[in-house]
């Protein structure tokens, strides 16, 4: 690994269309000294899927939150569409869509209707447009019969669908997903795996943070693992998921299962 | 654990439906006629509450229980108009005089009724009104920003209650008695309460961050209806008459 400071080449994946967000160089002190993130970069196109895993602790949801402009690199910067992010977050945000982890925080609307709205309202999108999207998303991730139901009664994997369908409804290019698994059970992972292949199919990006490799490493382009607020392994999925073992990642056994059986979609 | 009081509850009811602008005229108008109000006014006003909260299915217990500091605080208003209002004479009760005026009972009586209809007024209107519509009409009486101000202030008020209500929950499960331990529970209630709140509103304030939240939005367009001219009709006549008596 390369010491702080020390410029490193922007990692990607080198084929397909041109990179639309990149990390180049990102280290995050905390106020009290210690380094959340160490000299990071990476690439990110759309229509890929990309795992970012890596143990507790590891710096995953901060490399999140620097990639949609919510924490400010104390070193390095964050490139879209090539040029610096600085103060207009907000075209940021507007392409790259962030589910949290912790999908309480996430929800502001007071209905799951008014949750799918809140994004594309705040797009100034025409009316029509943002009832298309709230019924298309509400389709998609079977919210329909919850249209009026209060979030902070919604069971934590609705939550969790809520969550992913208020980013969603935004379009984004590139979804960054924040361990969208937790809470949900069997048909609800398959419900989301779906989705987000389909949003790969659909050109758009996904970046799924996840521990859990076993459930969906099969759709992966790319796997990146960090380790200690660095990247520590980033390549093609088939080839740098043998190596999960080595970062606290529950190993994945390739002699028994081909890649393509990781995955939990029948 | 959610806290009862100042939510929107979603339900269909005409109170739901009414246009938002209209809500909050009413809204307005009812609390400048409440302080202007005297006497038999004020009594004309007080039945009108019952009556919003049967329209709009909200549960007065559920209020008093949940607001319950609020109505100590018109007791507490009460108490003081009543035995620091100098007057004669003093009024009497089993044949022994108070050291209170009937002047000081009146004020009181009517000061502590104002702040009670003020409590469950607003909480009838958050409770019919979604925050986005309080944005809408807002923003239509005092201008995007305002409104944007308004709505995260309204959207704040459930979030600082509910930790409140989470802390308190929280603490009892561990079997802080408040009862028994009166200092020591409000000690650890406002050092949690501090952090906690101000760690949620950071939180809340990045999730409408992450998803562009400023004060130009698409607004969705009124759509006023016969319902919303009776009722504005119907406040009026009630609210002047309460005025002239
Ligand atoms: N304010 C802070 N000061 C110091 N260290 C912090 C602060 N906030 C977070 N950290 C540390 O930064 C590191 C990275 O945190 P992050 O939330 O990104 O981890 P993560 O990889 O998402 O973990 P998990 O898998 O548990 O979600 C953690 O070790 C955490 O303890
Ligand atoms: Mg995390």
């Amino acid at each position: 690994m390369s010491p702080e400071g020390e410029k490193q080449p922007v990692a990607a994946d080198d084929s397909g269309g041109g990179i639309l967000l990149a990390a180049e160089n990102v280290s995050h002190r905390f106020p009290g000294g210690a380094l959340g993130l160490e000299n990071v970069s990476a690439a990110f196109r759309p229509a890929r899927f990309v795992i970012i895993a890596g143990r507790n602790g590891s710096g995953k949801t901060l490399l999140a939150r620097h990639l949609v402009g919510l924490a400010s690199p104390s070193s390095g910067r964050i490139l879209l569409g090539g040029k610096p992010i600085r103060k207009d977050t907000r075209l940021l945000r507007r392409k790259i869509g962030l589910v949290f982890q912790d999908a309480d925080c996430q929800l502001v609307g007071q209905s799951v209707e008014e949750e799918l709205r809140f994004g594309p309202e705040n797009l100034c999108l025409p009316e029509e447009e943002i009832q298309k999207r709230v019924s298309g998303v509400s389709r998609l991730l079977g919210l329909e019969s919850l249209k009026n139901v209060p979030p902070s009664r919604l069971s934590g994997g609705e939550k969790r669908r809520l969550a992913i369908g208020g980013v969603l409804a935004m379009e984004p290019e590139i979804l960054v997903l924040d361990e969208p698994f937790a809470n949900l059970d069997y048909p609800g992972v398959v419900e989301v795996l779906k989705v987000l292949t389909e949003l790969k199919n659909s050109k758009r990006g996904v970046i799924l943070i996840t521990h859990e490799l076993e459930k969906t490493l099969a759709h992966a382009d790319r796997l990146i693992i960090m380790d200690r607020g660095r990247i520590a392994e980033d390549g093609p999925a088939r080839e740098t998921a043998p190596l999960a073992g080595k970062y606290g990642l529950h190993p994945l056994d390739f002699a028994s299962r081909s890649f393509g059986e990781y995955t939990w979609l029948p | 654990m959610a806290s009862l009081i100042f939510h929107y509850s979603p339900e269909e009811t005409t109170l739901h439906r009414l246009d938002p602008r209209v809500k909050m005229s009413i809204l307005m108008a009812a609390s400048a006629a409440l302080f202007a109000a005297e006497g038999r006014g004020l009594g004309l006003l007080a039945p009108a509450v019952p009556a919003l909260l049967a329209a709009g299915r909200i549960s007065p217990f559920r209020v008093f229980r949940a607001a319950f500091p609020l109505f100590c605080l018109a007791a507490l208003v009460f108490v003081c108009r009543a035995f620091l209002t100098p007057g004669a004479p003093p009024a009497q009760v089993f044949g022994w005089p108070l050291p209170l005026s009937k002047k000081g009972l009146v004020l009181g009586l009517e000061e502590a009724l104002r702040l009670v209809i003020v409590i469950f007024l607003c909480h009838a209107f958050i409770c019919v009104t979604p925050a986005a519509d309080i944005q809408r009409a807002a923003s239509f009486f005092a201008g995007k920003k305002a409104a944007l101000l308004m709505r995260l202030s309204f959207a704040m008020i459930p979030e600082l209650l509910d930790t409140g209500a989470e802390i308190l929950a929280a603490l009892s499960c561990r079997g802080l008695s408040f009862g028994r331990h009166p200092l020591r529970g409000l000690a650890l209630f406002t050092s949690a309460f501090t952090r906690k709140a101000a760690a949620r509103a950071s939180r809340t304030a990045e999730a409408l961050e992450a998803r562009c939240c400023g004060y130009r939005r698409t607004s969705r367009p009124f759509s006023p209806g016969p319902a919303d001219a009776v009722a504005l009709f119907l406040s009026a006549g009630i609210l002047a008459a309460s005025l002239l008596l």
